[in-house]
């Protein structure tokens, strides 16, 4: 009878779609987290209590994402209300359940994070790993927290049935968590006994809300005894005095809500992440496009939860155009406001920093450009950068795969045996191609290099400073990427929701929708994870890759007439052509029809 | 005028109202010249498809049992004094029709049927003897 | 031009199991139709298709001369809908849910939403959810009718609803019909609603439509003839004899539905069986339904 209550809870039913979520997420960040590692040199810093929060955020992220949507605000079923069961017994069940499901899916977690950390320790250079502290030092402490918010998710409002996800809740939620979270890495900094103070509290608080249990849930709260007479006695709806519009409301809030309000952030944060926002902790390498693939994924994982809703709105006369904005525009603009803030945060910065410098690698100092500036090649041998007075120099060339001849060269190397002269004319080739305004060679020669004691060519006082001597200068194509990045977010994510849209079609048996909702998720987060583990791997380098593409742009934007507007023009036209192609699919589908039942 | 309609009897809907209207009729509740509830009145009031109650109307209208008039509500037709002792046993001729069928099937004979009439009658006309009224209905 | 046409309508949920296989009815205007038919018959896989929130697989539906599918904000501005699933938006309060329903469509009328705003006493600041279901139903009711729609679509409206609330409702379709002029297609598994609205009705049966007829012909075009058991009276020598449609042998009597007057079909029964004591009953249409549709099964 017990087993039964147990197994029929919605968080012991749910527990396998939200085991595959929770390791998606889990992977998604453990993704960032590899990437930080083999992008970034360590932080030497408060390098301990960054791993423990790192470490801690990466565990109590999916977990935190598991307690707050996973549907466990149910304290029992209707059915279970008409039993003969008293509501303590049926709390202290869907307590366990809970508690039970949070443990597993941290288990999941905690085993997908040890799998990572034995399956690449090789491949890892540093000795990060190493100096990390162990998962299982935090792992009492994470356990008892996690119960300890379990507990307190419970307190909330503890007469109800059901406790029903509004904003109170959602904020509630969110602050439990939070301070959950503090207190973890609080007591991170204490000897491990300090686990039994999360377990103290936990503890105290299930016995606190099991003594102020109803002798029966109810179903909706008692309202305060406002008259309604008063509200019936005027017999008539006023056309005006409502603050938003009723129809705006309905759209946001069946779509949306404040599921969305939570969830719309992290997809800004992608959006920061395409815009290369990760690109300037630590050395400026940018390798935006390798979060593409989780762009996609963040942009789909949505629609299973908005399209079991719609029915509601299904026999309005609302047209299905009008649903289709709603369904897509806010995913899509927190992408464009996330790379929008990313971009307005690297403008603030950009004065400090230089395009073309001069970096000092072995006792040389070689020109770097930005990558995009760089060329591709397939072959080889590279025609060697010629001066017009017959200097030669070969050019600097970095493989996409390690030793690949598929790859990238500059074109503005100056690689040790570069006469002062070369350099200059490179320096003012490169700022002819970076910027708008070109500098003459001998104004750079007399500017800005010297020859020191050894007879090598150095930059004066150590590095370049063309563009803060300059400030008229202006770099070229500013904005051409963006059309591009967005192309590439965008279309793609649009033609998997037709795929997936397809699913329900008249005649469509249900359950194929879940299995092509599944196959998206699962083979979007394969791209993204496979991404990143052929990068761990050695097999191409994230830099590289981002660097191929942009060059590519950059020729697009040059042989393209009308050059970056119509980069936009054209990006914009395919994106909306693939929006219009995905809303005829919507306008063809059916919509999920209402559940049977009431849905706990 | 008191119309009473039950949906689940076997008798549709319409001739029930005829039914009670031409009864109405026959009894004197109703007199020439009276006027019938609108169609609308009527069908708010029973609770029931106001296109059923045109029927019932048009159907008493052509029996001869109410007249139309252009923009003014139905009413009762003016009968002849012998008229109306026609329709009462014209009323209680069909309601007959049925028990003879009944009669029929269950083999009794012509006289005791009629027997079993005259003592209705009788039972009914002298109020002291219930008992066969009851056992006739069961 | 018909306010409502289903022409062969096919549907399936899964492939191979057909709800609806080759559906047609139309209602003119004004009329009033009752749908009949089992649990899972497919009443409202026809009701959807006619909201246009479905597709029939095979066939065609047209409302007002338009393709649901192919109009629907023109379709479903002119109908109203009341569902027994429908959800109405949860956390909205009723007055938002009347407002909401008010600009969406253009022939809203105030003074009938009040006056059933009025009627119903319905609490304008509660929440949806905290409505009981008959009042959540008000109020779907009211939103389906305050447009003064030109086709009322109701699916089994008054599901779960008690007997007072269902009167109400029955009234407002009534004050629709008077008023307004709506056609209304319905379905409901209280037979004494559908006796008192519908002056016609439509039974679908096994996926295609058994009867279609005026509701007063149904019951006078059929009678039931109780025939007491006896060795000779089985349910195929019934079943042979001209006009008889459905037998079932219950532990009164055999209950035989035949396709003519009372009086020719204890005819017919005694000339196959002689004097029986058979006996002729009206039919209500509760019982018509079970002996039509729990005969055959």
């Amino acid at each position: 009878m017990r087993f039964a209550t147990l197994h029929h809870d919605p968080a012991i039913r749910s527990l396998p779609r939200w085991g595959a979520i929770s390791l998606a997420t889990m992977g998604v960040l453990l993704g960032l987290r590899a990437y930080r590692e083999i992008s970034h040199s360590p932080e030497v810093q408060y390098a301990h209590l960054r791993n423990v929060l790192g470490l801690a955020l990466t565990l109590w992220i999916p977990v935190s994402i598991h307690a707050l949507l996973a549907g466990i605000t149910a304290r029992c079923s209707r059915l279970d209300m008409t039993l003969p069961l008293p509501p303590r017994r049926l709390w202290v069940d869907h307590l366990a359940a809970v508690m039970i499901s949070s443990s597993i899916i941290l288990a999941l977690c905690v085993a997908l994070l040890s799998f990572q950390t034995s399956g690449f320790r090789g491949f890892l250079n540093d000795d990060l790993f190493l100096r990390r502290p162990t998962v299982a030092s935090l792992l009492p402490l994470l356990i008892t927290g996690l119960w300890l918010s379990s507990a307190l998710l419970q307190t909330y409002r503890p007469s109800l049935r059901k406790i029903h996800f509004d904003r109170h809740y959602a904020l509630f939620a969110a602050t439990t968590l939070t301070g959950t979270f503090v207190l973890i890495i609080v007591l991170s900094e204490l000897p491990s006994i300090s686990a039994a103070i999360p377990f103290g509290l936990a503890a105290w608080i299930v016995v606190r809300t099991y003594r102020s249990l109803p002798a029966a849930f109810r179903h909706v709260p008692l309202v305060a005894a406002t008259d309604p007479e008063s509200s019936r006695a005027t017999g008539a709806v006023d056309s005006t005095g409502s603050r938003s519009s009723p129809l705006l409301r309905t759209l946001w809030s069946t779509i949306w809500g404040w599921k969305g309000v939570l969830f719309l952030p992290f997809v800004a944060v992608f959006g920061a992440l395409l815009a290369g926002l990760s690109s300037w902790f630590g050395d400026h390498t940018d390798e935006r496009f390798a979060n593409t693939a989780i762009c996609w994924y963040m942009l789909l994982a949505i629609f299973p939860a908005i399209m079991k809703k719609l029915h509601t709105l299904d026999a309005l006369p609302i047209s299905r155009k009008m649903l289709f904005v709603c369904l897509i525009l806010p995913g899509l603009l927190a992408v464009v406001a996330g790379y929008g803030a990313a971009e307005l945060i690297k403008e603030f910065r950009s004065d400090t920093v230089e395009h073309i410098r001069m970096s000092n690698h072995n006792d040389h100092f070689y020109l770097t450009v930005p990558p995009e500036n760089c060329e591709i090649t397939g072959k080889s041998t590279i025609p060697k950068n010629t001066a017009p007075w017959g200097e030669a120099h070969e050019p600097w060339r970095a493989g996409l795969r390690r030793d690949g001849t598929i790859g990238i060269y500059s074109p503005f190397s100056t690689p040790p045996g570069s006469s002062i002269e070369f350099v200059a004319w490179q320096i003012s080739r490169a700022v002819d191609a970076v910027y708008t305004e070109s500098i003459s060679p001998g104004e750079i020669e007399s500017r800005y290099l010297e020859i020191d004691q050894h007879g090598r060519v150095v930059p004066r006082n150590g590095k370049l400073t063309i563009l803060a001597d300059h400030p008229d200068l202006r770099v070229r194509g500013t904005g051409r990427l963006f059309p591009f990045v967005m192309l590439i977010a965008f279309v793609p994510f649009l033609l998997l929701l037709c795929v997936y849209l397809s699913a329900y079609r008249a005649g469509v048996p249900r359950t194929r929708a879940v299995w092509i909702a599944v196959l998206l998720l699962v083979g979007t987060i394969s791209i993204h994870i496979a991404g990143f583990v052929g990068a761990i791997l050695k097999f191409y380098t994230l830099w590289v890759h981002t660097a191929f593409i942009k060059i590519i742009v950059r020729h697009i934007a040059t042989v393209l007439p009308g050059g970056t507007p119509v980069t936009w023009v054209v990006c914009g036209l395919l994106v909306l052509l693939s929006y219009l192609f995905a809303q005829r699919q919507f306008e063809r589908i059916e919509l999920p029809p209402a559940p049977r039942q009431p849905a706990d | 005028m008191l119309i009473v309609v039950d949906p689940h009897s076997g008798v549709p809907v319409y001739r029930q109202i005829m039914d009670q209207v031409k009864f109405h009729v026959a009894s004197g509740l109703l007199n020439a010249g009276d006027e019938l509830p609108s169609t609308r009145a009527l069908s708010s009031e029973l609770g029931i498809n106001p296109m059923t109650i045109s029927k019932a109307y048009s159907y008493l209208e052509r029996e001869g049992v109410v007249e139309r008039r252009p923009g003014r509500p139905l009413v009762v037709k003016a009968f002849e004094t012998n008229q109306i002792h026609d329709n009462r046993i014209n009323q209680l001729r069909e309601s007959l029709a049925a028990t003879v069928t009944i009669a029929k099937q269950l083999g009794i004979r012509n006289d005791e049927a009629i027997a079993v009439f005259r003592e209705l009658l009788e039972n009914e006309a002298n109020p002291q003897a219930p008992d066969n009224e009851g056992k006739e209905q069961s | 031009m018909s306010i409502i046409e289903f022409n062969n309508i096919h549907r399936a949920y899964k492939r191979g199991i057909d709800v609806l296989r080759g559906v047609s009815f139309s209602l003119e205007k004004g009329e009033v139709v009752g749908l009949l038919g089992k649990n899972g018959a497919g009443k409202t896989t026809l009701m959807r298709i006619a909201m246009g929130m479905i597709e029939p697989q095979k066939g065609i539906v047209s409302l007002f001369g338009l393709g649901p599918r192919d109009e629907p904000i023109q379709v479903k501005r002119r109908v109203g809908y009341v569902s027994e699933d429908q959800i109405l938006p949860e956390f909205l309060r009723v007055r938002e849910v009347i407002q909401l329903h008010r600009g969406l469509f253009p022939t809203w009328d105030e003074a009938l939403e009040h006056d059933l705003c009025k009627r119903f006493s319905l609490p304008l600041n509660a929440k949806i959810r905290s409505l009981s279901k008959g009042q959540a139903r008000q109020v779907a009711l009211l939103c389906a009718v305050s447009h003064r729609p030109e086709l009322l679509l109701l699916d089994e409206p008054a599901g779960g609803l008690d007997p007072a609330a269902r009167r109400e409702f029955l009234e407002t379709s009534i004050q629709m019909l008077n008023e307004t002029g709506t056609t209304i297609l319905f379905s409901s598994h209280y037979m004494s609603d559908v006796e008192r609205l519908a002056g016609r009705v439509v039974m679908i049966h096994e996926g295609g439509v058994l009867i279609d007829s005026d509701i007063d012909l149904l019951r006078e075009g059929h009678s039931l003839v109780l025939v007491p058991h006896a060795p000779k009276v089985t349910r195929d020598a019934l079943l042979s004899i001209e006009g008889c449609i459905g037998v079932r042998d219950r532990s009164d009597a055999m209950h035989a539905v035949f396709r003519c007057q009372p009086r020719d079909a204890l005819d017919r029964v005694a000339r196959q069986f002689g004097s029986t004591g058979a006996r002729h009953r009206d039919v209500a249409l509760e019982e018509m339904f079970i002996e039509l549709v729990g005969g055959q099964s």
